[in-house]
């Protein structure tokens, strides 16, 4: 099992760096379920990139913060697309960032440690079962934790 | 992550994070073993968080429940939680499938007896009974609750609970500060949904959960003078009546299709059960047919006629040991033991299929004739433990049962779900002591049954010597070692019993 996250933003890079890896090897079948943490992660991410690119292109200026609209072509967050995009293939550098500094926000956003640690080691893939042994509590307390991070984040998802 | 639904998120974010919080604080109670309470949980919150947490509450309720081998069914907090019977099916529902291998069990069982502990140091702990069983409560080692070393009021053997769901009858067992029902002492009486029971500073609740309505005791319809008259069972002619038994009577019949003599034995059962429990208990006696060896009573046929089940068996013409006892007086030495070693034959031949007798008594050895002398046949093979698993039966252990707990061993009371073979040896060598001295293992006398009970769990025997000086010290090791409380310290098998005694079968 990881070392407890002392540093949060360690944690979310090497997070993301393993999904990446996983997402190239194609060993990332949870994100065919639409529950599952990272598909969200995903889709936040894709849906707050596509406004950016809406803002920019209203304002018909670049403006340092938004990257090429090429990193994320298709990432419609409505649609497959976004998460299509990276199963099979490695993600770009730019769109990997992008994730490593979504997913930073949203585990602060969390709040809690516990609900913290539990959104990493879902998103690292263990199974319920190993997290609620590495948590110390019940199978449903880890199936609890994991629907109320779902539903903080799915509200960060909202505009 | 199948399985998912659509609902499976929360209103809002504040809504979940006040729901982790009492969730976390129930579980670390669930942990400490604190055995909290759903309800104490649920006040603690907002009325309109109340419907979500209890469906949190319930997932962990059960999940370490189950921990402890207790199954809660839907019915159980329907009756804690009557306002919120939809999310109870809702919850349970959805956990239909992947509930434990128990669920069939508790399936066919219509109702279940909880005792909840309600006062005391164990308070929060609930046991579960979907069947006939003893519940032991006291400090003693054998006791099934082991009380609280912190209750200083509480007796070794304080009380006995005997449950066959929806009944339930309590004994207290001499204790030294008594038991209370609903604040009355007492000293035995049948415990109903509701009732509390007081013992030191232990407070028991006893809840009954069911669907089904109470099952009718049935009633025999009595003749003119008193005595029941014989059932009229299809395919049978009724002779006479052979005697009587715990269970029910035993007629001589002859079978019409081809005027065989059988006997034919009659229960009436205490309890009327349903179709489902008649056709249950009915295929497991119909197992019983099946075993067949010369020193066992075969059964034949078995059914229903009205309320009265019959199981036509071989007849042995003769007497059954415990009137021989009765009428000549104990036994020689030989031919008691030559009788006991045909009995640890069967035994061998039964337990070797996988056949339990749980009923072996003086009673119960019927004494014929044959070519080579004085023959012993065992009859009601598996019959009482049939019986007895089922509803029907009512309460047979506490209450007014006579004589039949002389040849009972401890661990038919301590643990009356699992009958094993070592049972069996107990009874037959409690059998053999009785009929070498006409006496039972303990002395009983005018005893109460509780008292009974008492001496089996935790009085050595009386030493047979004592009763009967002629018997060699040597048979009586072997007897002592086949009546001792722990089966493990009996002899292994009936054939490593039979073949200890074996050398005295020759006596006179």
């Amino acid at each position: 099992m990881p070392q407890r996250a002392a540093d949060g933003e360690d944690v979310a890079l090497s997070a993301i760096n393993s999904f990446c890896m996983g997402a190239a090897q194609g060993k990332f079948p949870q994100l065919a379920d639409h529950d599952d943490l990272w598909r969200l992660l995903v889709t936040i991410t894709a849906r707050k990139a596509t406004r950016q690119v809406q803002t920019a292109r209203r304002q018909k200026r670049g403006g340092g913060k938004v990257r090429g609209e090429s990193v994320l072509t298709g990432a419609d967050a409505s649609g497959p697309g976004g998460i299509d995009q990276i199963v099979g293939r490695e993600p770009s550098p730019a769109f990997a960032a992008e994730l490593t500094e979504q997913l930073q926000r949203l585990l602060d956003g969390l709040g809690d440690e516990t609900l913290r640690r539990l959104a990493v080691l879902k998103m690292q893939g263990y199974t319920n079962e190993e997290i609620a042994v590495e948590l110390g509590c019940g199978l449903r307390s880890v199936e609890r934790k994991l629907r109320g991070i779902r539903t903080i984040w799915s509200a960060e998802e909202r505009p | 992550m199948s399985g998912r639904h659509p609902d499976d998120s929360y209103r809002s974010a504040s809504l979940f994070l006040r729901l982790d919080e009492i969730c976390d604080r129930f579980e670390a109670c669930l942990q400490a073993e604190q055995r909290p309470r759903i309800e104490d949980f649920l006040a603690s919150a907002r009325e309109s968080d109340r419907p979500p947490l209890l469906r949190e509450l319930l997932l962990l309720d059960m999940e370490y429940r189950a921990k402890q081998r207790d199954r809660p069914t839907a019915a159980e907090y329907r009756e804690r939680f009557p306002d919120h019977a939809e999310l109870i099916e809702d919850v349970l529902g959805r956990l239909g499938d992947d509930l434990s291998p128990d669920a069939g069990d508790r399936a066919e069982s219509p109702w279940q007896i909880i005792l909840e502990v309600v006062g005391g140091p164990h308070t929060g702990r609930r046991f579960v009974f979907t069947g006939h069983d003893g519940f032991i409560v006291g400090r003693a080692a054998s006791s099934h609750f082991r009380l609280p070393r912190e209750d200083p009021y509480f007796s070794r053997i304080h009380f006995v609970v005997e449950v066959n769901p929806p009944h339930c009858r309590l004994m207290d067992m001499n204790s030294l500060n008594g038991t209370y029902v609903n604040g009355r002492e007492v000293q035995a009486d049948d415990l109903h949904h509701g009732d509390l029971v007081k013992g030191g500073e232990t407070e028991l609740r006893v809840w009954l959960v069911g669907d089904t309505p109470r099952p009718e005791a049935v009633a025999a319809a009595l003749d003119a003078d008193g005595s029941l008259p014989p059932p009229a069972i299809p395919g049978f002619e009724i002779v006479r009546e052979l005697g009587r038994g715990g269970m029910g009577v035993v007629y001589l019949a002859k079978r019409t299709a081809d005027g065989a003599r059988l006997a034919v034995k009659t229960i009436l059962p205490a309890f009327a059960a349903g179709q489902r429990e008649v056709q249950r208990f009915l295929r497991e006696c119909e197992v019983l047919c099946s075993l067949r060896h010369p020193h066992i009573v075969a059964f034949h046929q078995m059914g229903r006629t009205g309320n009265v089940f019959y199981f036509a068996m071989d007849y042995v013409e003769g007497t059954d040991a415990g009137r021989l006892v009765q009428s000549h007086g104990p036994m020689p030495v030989g031919r008691a033991v030559r009788l006991a070693c045909q009995v640890l034959e069967a035994l061998d031949f039964a337990h070797g299929h996988g056949f339990v007798h749980r009923d072996v008594k003086p009673a119960n050895l019927l004494i014929g004739h044959g070519q080579r002398g004085e023959t012993c046949r065992l009859a009601d093979f598996g019959l009482a433990r049939v019986y007895h698993a089922s509803h029907m039966s009512g309460l047979t252990m506490l209450g007014d049962v006579g004589g039949t707990l002389a040849f009972m061993p401890p661990e038919q009371i301590t643990d009356y779900r699992n009958a094993c073979p070592p049972a069996d040896l107990y009874s037959t060598s409690a059998t053999l002591y009785y009929l070498l001295t006409g006496r039972h293992v303990y002395d009983f006398g005018e005893d109460l049954s509780e008292q009974q009970l008492i001496k089996i769990l935790t009085e050595p025997p009386v030493p047979i010597r004592n009763r009967r000086d002629d018997v060699p010290q040597s048979l009586a090791s072997v007897i002592h070692r086949a009546l001792a409380k722990d089966p493990r310290e009996r002899f292994p098998e009936a054939a490593a019993f039979r073949e200890a005694l074996l050398p005295f079968s020759s006596a006179h």
